[in-house]
């Protein structure tokens, strides 16, 4: 009996020892796992950051601008990677000439790899390719059948005459003298990120609407591939050190609309002392920030994130300052990954 | 290590007095031409050469110091990189140092062989070019190149210092680090020169400095293999010199030369070596990832660093080369073959020739306001009537004068500064050995004149040497037989041999000069019978029939009866273009209007071109007059085109138009102009005509090559009341000029997005500053315009694009226009039409309404 008792002793610390055994197999086996997970999702993750090998290069911003700018009243700024998008070479000649076709105008004028026009009696599309841009005017205008514009009435405009498959942002509408109304639209990119310009509100495009026929519109045609790299973004205090260095990359456009009353009134493009007014630009304060992607040329290579600033400045006229807003667009790149 | 703070730490500072010097000059060559603020150096105590240089480059630092000169010593360098590049040398070798021995081994592939002295050859020409005016400018230029550089001042400084020798002195005998006998110690009287070779040597070689091991120096020299092992026996052998106490030695190290610029070398690769290190640093505390601009500050700085080195090695040789020609070519004067002296490489001195001349030419080119060699061709370049860059003007009349009769030449101006002189000696040889200036000669004689002068200078220089107070004038005199008779006693009979032959020489050239001469008065003296005689009937006979045209006859009578007395071409020209002008704007039918403006400047240049061939047979009828087969009508005709007409550089085969002509300001208001504008100060409200200095034959119209409109003028009756602006159609595009260069800065564009007239948005504003090579600034502005760039622009650039109606909206216009102003003129028409003669562009525009 003892012996029956000793050997069932002996299998059940066999069968305990097999299953201890188990346990720690698994446990070892699990925790081999988790480390290996982790690697794999740190290593991962490493290759997914794909900074520039190279700094890559700010073109679309002057590094001459003397303008300080005053960021204390920013708390808040974007920051960590942020895609940057290659400005692609093709232009979209083909579409517009049949456009041109389509509408009857006759080509008027052209030097090529520069500018191509079209023109009738009234109406003209003009093709600038130092922005890749096309403008339409028409005087009895394209029927257009939409009641509301809309986002998406940018988007079939572009689809039916262009073919592509791009989104846009409706932000502004403004009614014009001669009763027709022009909507203002910025296109996006990647449906994530808005593409601002010099254009008198930063649109990318606009429509000019008659009632129901389209007058006039302006495209940007530039298409915008996938550079495969991401850029980390510069901290805000570090902005704060270097955004009044002259070479620190940066636009400002100042808007005169404030001062349409007063100073205007006395002084404008007419007269002589308008530039010497705007060199008076001062005391430039931010009042906020966000992060857009500038585009100046069809000639910059890249189309890098900025920091788009809403300021408020003074201009100086008759040793009298006066308000006016302005936008600042400022390299928003960390400046270990970007040159000049 | 040699010294381990020195691979770690940024080399000291000292003070270099020469910066603010340096400083001023490399500022001045920055500038465009007509910004340069000569430094007029009334005397200068300082004899060195370098000091001659400096006070040269004060008085015209973009002669001496410009992107030709710094770009040349540059360049002087680079071609060890790109043999490396080419894979033809090892790349390992150092080839600062490339010589025929040394090419042998560093040519690895026998069918690539490139010519073993190329590498050579080329660093002297680019040297050469870099100090074409003299070797005491390398200082100076080598000064400024430092700096732009960015090398620290104490290399600033070492690279100012090279080509200069202190000044031989003894110094005081004091304590050297090691305790013997020694100079360290700088004594107040020492030449800086001296008290920096001390200093230096002292770094390099002093006691507290460790010796480096051969791996050691091999890190910051470079190279390898014997070249390697030559140049670290030669640190040795300065270091042993140095170290060994010894006053004499130490001096004659002060003094040498070659240990100088073999220690100013190692200096400046201990300083690259530094600045690859805390590269280097850099790179392993962040591994792969990209890199930040302080890595590539330093990478830049440790590849200029390298550069110095290899600029003071370069020029060491062609220091080196220039001295034992000079010795060969002294002693070659005394015995005809000179033992023991190294026979010079004669290919190296032509290398250095031609660097020379072309460091001169294109540092010319840069500051010379025209086209140089259009204009020394023509010879306009050295006539000071013609060129407006005084200052360059090499040369001065001179008289040659035999008896009573004389024959005017040029000669170099004379200048109390070597390199002034170097200069002026080199532009007048180019002057005498230009085709253009010995067709002249056939009329004037004075080319053989010079000839006579250059001989005549050589004969008294050569003879002065014996005979103390030799005076040639009266050798020359009527009275020379006399004269000769007298110092006849004192002349070898080499000497007597020798003046026969110059006296022989002298007569046969005197013949020419004053034969040719005659021909050209002869002419001038035709002409004048010409003009009287038969010119003015054959112009009676075409005014006759142009004053048929009524409109002519009521416009341009006046111009034609001045070109009937005078034969000026351009004021029939002008007459025309008023003409034509007044018939458009007496037109009342809008077919009338819009048909005569439009044809306007198209008809003045239309009646240029009919009215050319008439001309021609006027000339050619002088032709006939003196007897069509005679050789000498047509070197009259020839020399007066080749050699002083306006485009006596153009091929015969090549036609020039000039479109435009300058009208006076007119008002009206236009179909598309501003709407929205409330007026301005702009003017007095009188077109004042704008003519201004001729513009580069290659200019044309700044608003391309479409038909355009001018739809308001200057002070127009609408919103131009008060603004010399025009409102403009059918221009698409403003154009930089043709002479706007990006790399020299002279065309600068800035750019307003958003303007404002009182009624609103307005579109852009691009402002477009041009210097032109004439000196003359136009500032362009432009409004309803969006921007392409900013900044320097060069030639051809679309600067604006005049925007569509629909992007700038009607408050401020009613219709698509470019709004332009030429601010300082109130006649911007003047500026755009005028022809290039009168600095205008040349444009097609209609006549303002």
């Amino acid at each position: 009996m003892e012996d029956s008792d000793a050997q069932y002793l002996n299998a059940n610390n066999k069968t305990m020892n097999t299953t201890k055994k188990l346990i720690t197999i698994i446990t070892a086996g699990a925790i081999v796992l988790i480390i290996a997970a982790v690697l794999f999702i740190l290593l991962n993750k490493k290759d997914k950051t794909t900074y520039p090998t190279e700094p890559i290069i700010q073109e679309s911003l002057s590094t001459t601008t003397t303008e300080k700018i005053n960021l204390n009243n920013i708390n808040d700024m974007a920051d960590g990677d942020y895609p940057v998008w290659r400005v692609s070479q093709t232009t979209k000649l083909t579409n517009v000439k049949e456009l041109a076709s389509t509408l009857g105008l006759k080509m008027t004028s052209s030097v090529d790899g520069q500018y191509y026009s079209w023109g009738e009696e009234g109406s003209s599309i003009f093709y600038d390719l130092t922005k890749n841009s096309v403008v339409i005017e028409m005087d009895e205008g394209i029927p257009w059948s939409e009641v509301t514009i809309k986002n998406t009435t940018f988007s079939r405009f572009i689809k039916k005459y262009f073919n592509e498959d791009w989104n846009y942002s409706l932000f502004k509408t403004g009614q014009n003298n001669d009763g027709t109304t022009t909507y203002y639209a910025k296109r996006y990119i990647n449906n994530e990120y808005i593409i601002e310009t010099e254009n008198q509100l930063q649109e990318t495009d606009y429509i000019i609407m008659n009632g129901e026929k389209m007058v006039a519109a302006k495209f940007l045609l530039t298409i915008f591939t996938e550079e495969n790299i991401t850029v980390p973004l510069i901290s805000s205090a570090e902005l704060k050190s270097y955004i009044n260095l002259e070479t620190y990359p940066k636009d400002i456009i100042v808007k005169y609309d404030s001062v349409e009353n007063t100073v205007l009134s006395k002084v404008n493009y007419l007269t002589e002392d308008f530039t010497t007014i705007i060199d008076t630009l001062d005391s430039c304060t931010a009042s906020s920030s966000e992060l857009v992607y500038f585009y100046k040329t069809f000639s910059q290579e890249l189309l890098t994130p900025v920091f788009k600033l809403n300021l408020d400045c003074t201009i100086t006229y008759n040793n009298e300052p006066y308000y006016v807003t302005a936008i600042a667009y400022v390299n928003a790149v960390d400046p270990d990954y970007v040159s000049n | 290590m040699a010294d381990e703070n020195k691979a770690t730490t940024t080399p000291k500072q000292e003070t270099n007095p020469t910066e603010p010097i340096i400083e001023f000059i490399s500022e001045e060559s920055k500038k465009s031409p007509v910004e340069v603020k000569p430094v007029k150096v009334e005397r200068v105590e300082d004899t060195t050469a370098f000091a001659k240089a400096v006070a040269a480059a004060l008085k015209n630092p973009q002669l001496f110091v410009n992107d030709t000169t710094l770009k040349a010593l540059e360049e002087a360098v680079g071609l060890e990189y790109i043999l490396k590049k080419a894979g033809e040398i090892d790349p390992n070798l150092d080839t600062s140092k490339v010589d025929t021995e040394q090419l042998k081994e560093a040519i690895k592939s026998p069918g690539k062989t490139a010519d073993k002295q190329a590498p050579k050859l080329e660093s002297q020409r680019k040297i050469a070019k870099a100090t074409w005016a003299g070797n005491g400018t390398i200082g100076v230029v080598g000064g400024v190149w430092a700096k732009q550089a960015g090398l620290d001042e104490q290399s600033q400084q070492v690279m100012t210092d090279l080509g200069q020798a202190p000044q031989t002195q003894t110094m005081p005998s004091t304590q050297t680090t090691n305790g013997k006998q020694g100079n360290m110690q700088v004594h107040a009287d020492l030449d800086p020169r001296i008290e920096r070779n001390l200093k230096t040597l002292e770094e390099n070689f002093g006691e507290k400095t460790k010796e480096m091991t051969l791996k050691e120096f091999q890190q910051r020299f470079g190279g390898k293999g014997n070249i390697a092992r030559e140049n670290y026996n030669k640190y040795k052998s300065y270091m042993n010199q140095y170290r060994s106490g010894d006053l004499g030695q130490i001096e004659d190290l002060v003094y040498d030369r070659n240990a100088k610029f073999f220690m100013q070398s190692l200096e400046m690769r201990n300083r690259a070596y530094i600045a690859d290190q805390k590269e280097a640093m850099r790179h392993s505390i962040r591994g792969d990832a990209p890199e930040t601009p302080l890595r590539r500050t330093e990478k830049r700085m440790g590849d200029q660093y390298r550069k110095a080195a290899t600029i003071i090695e370069e020029y060491q040789q062609y220091e080196q080369a220039e001295d034992e020609y000079q010795q060969y070519e002294q002693a070659m004067q005394k015995i005809p073959q000179p033992k023991g002296l190294k026979r010079p490489n004669r290919m190296q001195k032509f290398a250095r020739d031609i660097g020379r001349m072309e460091g001169m030419y294109e540092s010319v080119q840069n500051i010379y306001d025209g086209d140089l060699l259009p204009d020394i061709v023509s010879g306009k370049f050295f006539d000071s009537k013609r060129n407006k860059t005084k200052f360059l003007i090499p040369t001065e009349m001179s008289k040659f004068q035999r008896g009573k009769d004389t024959v005017e030449f040029k000669i170099a101006k004379e200048s109390d500064n070597e390199f002034e002189n170097n200069y002026y000696e080199k532009m007048t040889k180019l002057y005498y050995s230009s085709p253009a200036l010995w067709v002249k000669t056939i009329m004037s004689g004075e080319g053989f004149a010079h000839t006579a002068y250059s001989a005549e200078k050589a004969f008294d220089a050569k003879m002065k040497k014996t005979i103390l107070n030799f005076d040639i004038k009266q050798l020359l005199s009527n009275d020379g037989e006399s004269y000769l008779k007298k110092i006849q006693n004192m002349l070898t009979e080499d000497q007597v041999d020798l003046v026969e032959d110059f006296l022989k020489r002298d007569k046969r050239l005197k013949n020419l000069a004053f034969q040719f001469n005659g021909f050209g008065r002869a002419r001038d003296e035709f002409f004048k019978q010409y003009n009287e005689k038969v010119g003015k009937k054959i112009r009676n006979a075409i005014s006759t029939l142009l004053l048929q045209s009524s409109a002519l006859k009521k416009f341009s009578s006046e111009a034609i009866s001045a070109w009937v007395n005078t034969g000026a071409f351009s004021s029939l020209i002008d007459g025309i273009g008023k003409a034509i002008n007044g018939v458009a704007s007496m037109a009342t039918s809008p077919l009338g209007t819009s048909v005569g403006k439009n044809l306007s400047s198209l008809a003045v240049d239309l009646s240029a071109k009919l009215l050319k061939p008439i001309s021609s047979i006027n000339l050619k009828s002088v032709g006939i007059v003196m007897g069509v087969a005679s050789i000498i009508g047509f070197f009259v005709m020839s020399t007066n085109i080749i050699v002083n007409g306006q485009y006596s550089y153009v091929v015969p085969t090549e036609i020039l138009t000039c479109s435009g002509t300058k009208v006076s300001g007119s008002s009206g208001h236009g179909t598309s102009g501003e709407s929205g504008g409330s007026g301005g100060s702009g003017g007095s409200g009188v077109v004042e005509p704008f003519v201004g200095d001729p513009l580069p034959s290659d200019v044309q119209c700044i608003l391309g090559t479409n038909a355009i409109r001018c739809t308001q003028g200057p002070f127009g009756n609408f919103s131009h009341a008060k603004v010399p602006a025009v409102d403009l159609v059918g221009a698409d595009y403003v154009y930089a000029p043709q002479f706007c260069d990006a790399a020299k800065g002279n065309c600068v564009v800035s750019y307003t997005p958003s303007v404002n007239c009182t009624a609103g948005y307005a579109g852009g504003m691009v402002i477009l500053k041009a210097t032109a090579p004439n000196g003359h600034t136009y500032t362009f502005k432009m409004i309803h315009v969006a921007g392409n760039v900013t900044g320097a622009v060069g030639a051809g650039v679309a600067v604006a694009r005049t925007m569509e109606w629909s992007e700038t909206g009607n408050a401020c216009s009613s219709g698509k226009h470019l709004h332009l102003e030429v601010v300082g003129t109130t006649d911007p028409m003047g500026v755009l039409t005028g022809v290039l003669s009168n600095g205008g562009f040349g444009c097609s525009i209609s006549q303002c309404q």
